[in-house]
């Protein structure tokens, strides 16, 4: 509707409020003035009146009078006859004076009816005959009675009002007009409003079309925004659920929810997410209690994300991530959830995690051969060391040891006849100069490595030949026992180093020892162990200190009074390049026990030379 | 009795070895360099020489000589046990070749050559 004619309408509408106040203002303005007008009129009128009606009254009592004197009316009659009268003068009394001015002309007619009627009334009782004449001087008297108390009203009436009739007749053409334009205004009013009414309703009605139209529209517009939301909820790669949380269950479900929980979408929505966990998640508290936590947490405007165990309904445990949002909806609590099933990230997870530790295990392994071999290569840089210097110092030594020893010996050749000591004495000299040779020797053979030269050997009776050949001091007693029953391949002169260093090394720890007293015994076993054989040289000595046993296979590193300290790291060097490994046996009451691991000879292999990185460690 | 020439640019020890050497009954020479053991080669039955020496080395004098005199016998000595040197100097006609200090039993028997070799 065009708001041209709504404009319009309105103006109409003002326009007849406005004439109507006009017009009501005049009619109560006109009102009051007319009033004031007509008093004095109206008062003139009365004295006419009364003055005509008394003149009537007076005529009618006189002729009444004469009447009753000469005949006998009948005296029921005139009494009614009278009583019309009297209402009817009442009634012209009430119009006149009573009510409006305006019924001033209806008093007078009421008058005139009221003298015709005493003038008819003068005829009938004219015409009585049987009236008492006690009853018609009641009458009379009645009606002279009244003749002064009706000028008594009359003139009590005309002392209270004063009204001009004329002006009153004026003031009521006047009221007329202003009445017109009240009505007129009430009319434009009343149509203006109609108008409007109708605009209105048009207009209301336009907009309920529109309302109805957009509400279509609207709706269509839900719909697919719905049909939208469905299906990328519908087939959303994770499982999404509404929880409506006071009631506990779920009131949406996709398909990927039903396939998680392993029921149909129409099951999961008689359900809630207790159906679907184990009582107590991975940390041991209660499901229920989680849920409520994290329900909660959403409802009051988080988000939260979290790992979930959910169980399925055969119940399989599915390690899930779930993400909790609240929806808007009107006086309901409503989360939706959605869900991921991280069974295979955590998997991967898992899997990562093997991998790192057999990663680190690599890692430690590497770094643990590494330092083997930064030791080994710190030895060797030693050993390279220690050969250079041997190369020369040997042979430098060597000379001036042999002049000595020559010297001795010519000493003793040229004077032991005259005093035995002298023998004795140039014996010493040359027991120390071979013990220095065997220094330098040690040191040599330490710092040149040379290859093997292996040979199958029997070893039990290898070891006992070996053993039986090595001196050692009278103090010390040699038990060689060894039954292996073994063939293996060694380089016999090498070990044989083997050998006399241990047994070097048992015999002087012991004897060397404070307070060595007592039977002094090396035990030398020999056995099978597995695919090696297990060699032990044991002694009743002392033992070996706990701070030292780390350093006894390190070379130049001796405690004995004498001694460059190459015997034991000789005995690894040798038994290392057979493949082999000796080892310090723990500390168990007395005595040190050196145990030699050795591979036993393969059945059939042809002797061979190892070299020495070509050496490997029997399993 | 045996005519020997010791050469050893040691003194003390060629000192010692012929004092020793004299007191078994031998008729001993010295001398502190191989040259001259070349320049005299064959007016001694055994000639005993020092194979590490300063200038001339023992090894070479002992070409020197066994190209002179293939009949010479040179017994060689030495203070370094390097394998290899106790192989060239055999290789080389060496008699025999000892380690220092010397093993005197050895050394005589080497001498009067009833080693078998």
């Amino acid at each position: 509707m065009k708001p041209r004619f709504i404009r319009l309408a309105y103006a109409a509408l003002g326009a007849g409020i406005l004439i109507s106040a006009v017009g009501v203002y005049g009619v109560v303005s006109g009102m009051r003035e007319a009033a004031y007008r007509a008093q004095s009129e109206f008062r003139d009128n009365i004295v006419w009146f009364a003055a005509q009606f008394n003149g009537e009254l007076a005529a009618l009592t006189d002729a009444l009078h004469d009447h009753v004197t000469g005949v006998q009316p009948d005296s029921q009659a005139t009494v009614e006859r009278f009583d019309v009268f009297w209402s009817r003068l009442d009634s012209a009394r009430e119009g006149a004076l009573g009510r409006s001015f305006l019924r001033l002309p209806g008093a007078a007619e009421t008058v005139a009816d009221a003298a015709a009627t005493l003038r008819e009334f003068e005829s009938t009782v004219l015409a009585l005959p049987n009236a008492t004449s006690d009853e018609v001087g009641r009458f009379v008297g009645a009606l002279r009675a009244l003749k002064p108390r009706l000028n008594e009203l009359t003139l009590a009436a005309l002392a209270s009002r004063n009204v001009d009739v004329a002006a009153e007749h004026r003031a009521q053409r006047e009221g007329a007009t202003r009445l017109t334009v009240l009505l007129l205004g009430m009319l434009v009013l009343g149509t203006s409003l109609v108008a409007l009414l109708l605009l209105e309703r048009a207009k209301v009605a336009a907009l309920g079309r529109t309302l109805a139209m957009r509400v279509a529209e609207r709706t269509a517009d839900l719909a697919e925004s719905e049909d939208r939301y469905r299906t990328l909820v519908t087939h959303a790669p994770e499982a999404i659920v509404v929880l409506d949380a006071e009631q506990g269950k779920f009131i949406e479900a996709n398909e990927n929810a039903a396939r998680l929980f392993g029921v149909s979408r129409e099951r999961v929505l008689e359900c809630g997410p207790g159906d679907f966990s184990p009582p107590l998640q991975p940390d041991g508290r209660a499901s229920a209690e989680l849920v409520a936590e994290r329900v909660a947490a959403a409802l009051a405007g988080e988000v939260p994300i979290f790992e979930w165990l959910h169980q399925n309904v055969s119940g399989e445990r599915i390690p899930c991530e779930i993400r909790l949002v609240r929806l808007p909806a009107a006086g309901r609590s409503l989360v939706r959830g959605s869900i991921t099933d991280i069974s295979v990230r955590k998997r991967h997870e898992l899997e990562l995690a093997r991998h790192r530790e057999r990663l680190e295990e690599l890692v430690e392994e590497r770094t643990r051969e590494l330092e083997t071999a930064q030791r080994d290569l710190l030895r060797a840089e030693r050993l390279a060391a220690i050969g250079q210097l041997t190369g020369t110092v040997s042979h430098e030594l060597r000379n001036p040891l042999a002049t000595i020893h020559t010297s001795s010996v010519v000493l003793a050749k040229r004077l032991g006849d005259q005093d035995p000591s002298v023998v004795r004495i140039a014996e010493r000299i040359t027991r120390n100069v071979e013990r220095c040779v065997g220094i330098i020797q040690d040191l040599l053979d330490y710092t040149r490595v040379r290859d093997l030269e292996l040979r199958r050997v029997d070893f039990d009776a290898w070891l006992r030949a070996t053993v039986a050949d090595i001196e050692v001091p009278d103090a010390v007693t040699v038990n060689c026992d060894p039954r292996s029953g073994a063939r293996v391949l060694i380089d016999p002169e090498r070990l044989r180093q083997v050998m006399v260093n241990l047994i070097d090394n048992a015999a002087l720890s012991m004897i060397e020892a404070p307070g060595a007293e007592g039977p002094l015994r090396i035990d030398i076993t020999a056995a099978t162990d597995g695919e090696r054989l297990r060699l032990r040289v044991a002694d009743s000595g002392p033992g070996i200190a706990e701070e030292r046993r780390e350093s006894v296979f390190e070379p130049l590193y001796s405690t004995r009074a004498f001694g460059v300290g190459l015997g034991l790291p000789l005995v690894r060097q040798i038994v290392e390049q057979h493949g082999g490994r000796v080892e310090l046996e723990p500390a168990a009451g007395h005595g040190a026990a050196f145990v030699v691991w050795l591979a036993l000879a393969p059945a059939e292999v042809a002797p061979q030379t190892a070299s020495r990185s070509g050496g490997t460690t029997p399993a | 009795m045996k005519h020997l020439l010791l050469v050893d640019d040691d003194r003390d020890f060629t000192e010692s070895l012929a004092e020793l050497l004299q007191d078994y009954g031998y008729r001993v020479e010295t001398a502190f360099a191989g040259e001259e053991a070349v320049r005299r080669a064959g007016e001694f039955d055994v000639t005993l020489m020092d194979i590490s020496m300063p200038g001339r080395d023992g090894i070479d004098c002992l070409r020197a000589i066994r190209s002179a005199e293939p009949a010479a016998r040179v017994i060689m000595m030495t203070g370094f046990t390097r394998a290899e040197l106790v192989e060239q100097a055999h290789g080389e006609g060496a008699f025999g070749v000892l380690y220092k200090p010397l093993d005197i039993d050895r050394l005589l028997h080497l001498i009067e050559d009833d080693t078998g070799a």
